[in-house]
């Protein structure tokens, strides 16, 4: 089950089931700190699983972002990325201090 | 307002696929070549929504206060995050979208506080203990395929869940 806001890419994937929340990229599990949609949101993909008939199905989450969708007219009309840094990019630098080397939560995938 | 005139409003999804093209060639790149699998078939979970253990794969480059941030160059690797981690111990490292709301709250990329409260309200049986992220910005869809991919399917496996959620930014 894909819960995704880039529809057009899931689908292109092949995700099995989508579950489609139509939000700006960077919030595909609901609006922050509202913990009832988030729990919906999440409930209502589940069942989805469930639910869907045919491979691929989308299931289109009732929720917006917004009373109108403005934001859609300039999402990704212009490259925003940041410098691809080939070392760890902490959110702090606290977090850097506080990173364990050896960290054995992490996976470290030879490509 | 009525609803009418709302619903009047509603435009279609975005399609990031034809707006990465557009903003790709303006800056001279060869077209990103997307991935295009044929739709997955369906499998069915063999018990009830009460006793699943639910799996949670998210990609907006989550990591856990304690552990190593992920790099932006084609970074495959994965972190476990343990379904208990207090939310504000969850931070974001990615190059690629606005992680403002994410890093405000985290639950907005990653849905596990949500999955342990269905666990609480017996709507599932439990989340997976574990949740598995990576940084999705991977230009790489080779490495993805042979090497990401794979190991993340092989944890869902070991830690038998009856489905898992697949959460891109």
């Amino acid at each position: 089950m894909s819960l995704s806001s880039a529809l057009s890419i899931s689908a292109r994937a092949g995700a099995p089931r989508i579950a489609f929340l139509d939000f700006p990229l960077g919030r595909t599990a609901g609006y922050p700190h509202d913990t009832a949609m988030q729990q919906d949101i999440a409930l209502r993909a589940l069942r989805h699983i469930e639910d869907a008939q045919t491979p691929g199905e989308v299931l289109t989450l009732p929720y917006r972002w917004a009373d109108n969708d403005d934001w859609k007219a300039s999402a990704m009309r212009s490259d925003q990325r940041q410098p691809r840094h080939d070392q760890p990019q902490y959110q702090t630098p606290a977090d850097a201090i506080a990173a364990d080397p050896a960290c054995p939560t992490c996976v470290f995938l030879s490509a | 307002m009525t609803d009418g005139a709302v619903a009047e409003r509603r435009q279609p999804p975005v399609d990031y696929i034809e707006r990465t093209r557009s903003v790709y060639s303006s800056k001279g790149y060869a077209p990103y070549q997307w991935v295009q699998n044929g739709p997955m078939p369906l499998t069915h979970p063999r018990r009830p929504m009460s006793e699943w253990r639910v799996g949670v794969v998210a990609s907006g480059g989550i990591y856990a206060r304690g552990q190593v941030a992920f790099h932006y160059r084609d970074d495959v690797s994965y972190r476990e995050i343990d379904r208990d981690t207090p939310v504000d111990e969850l931070r974001i490292a990615h190059f690629a979208y606005d992680h403002a709301d994410a890093r405000r709250d985290p639950s907005a990329v990653l849905p596990l506080a949500a999955l342990c409260h269905l666990a609480g309200e017996g709507v599932i049986g439990e989340a997976s203990e574990r949740a598995y992220t990576f940084m999705g910005g991977i230009y790489s869809a080779r490495k993805v395929r042979d090497t990401l991919a794979p190991a993340l399917a092989d944890r869902l496996v070991a830690d038998e869940v009856d489905v898992a959620l697949m959460v891109p930014v």
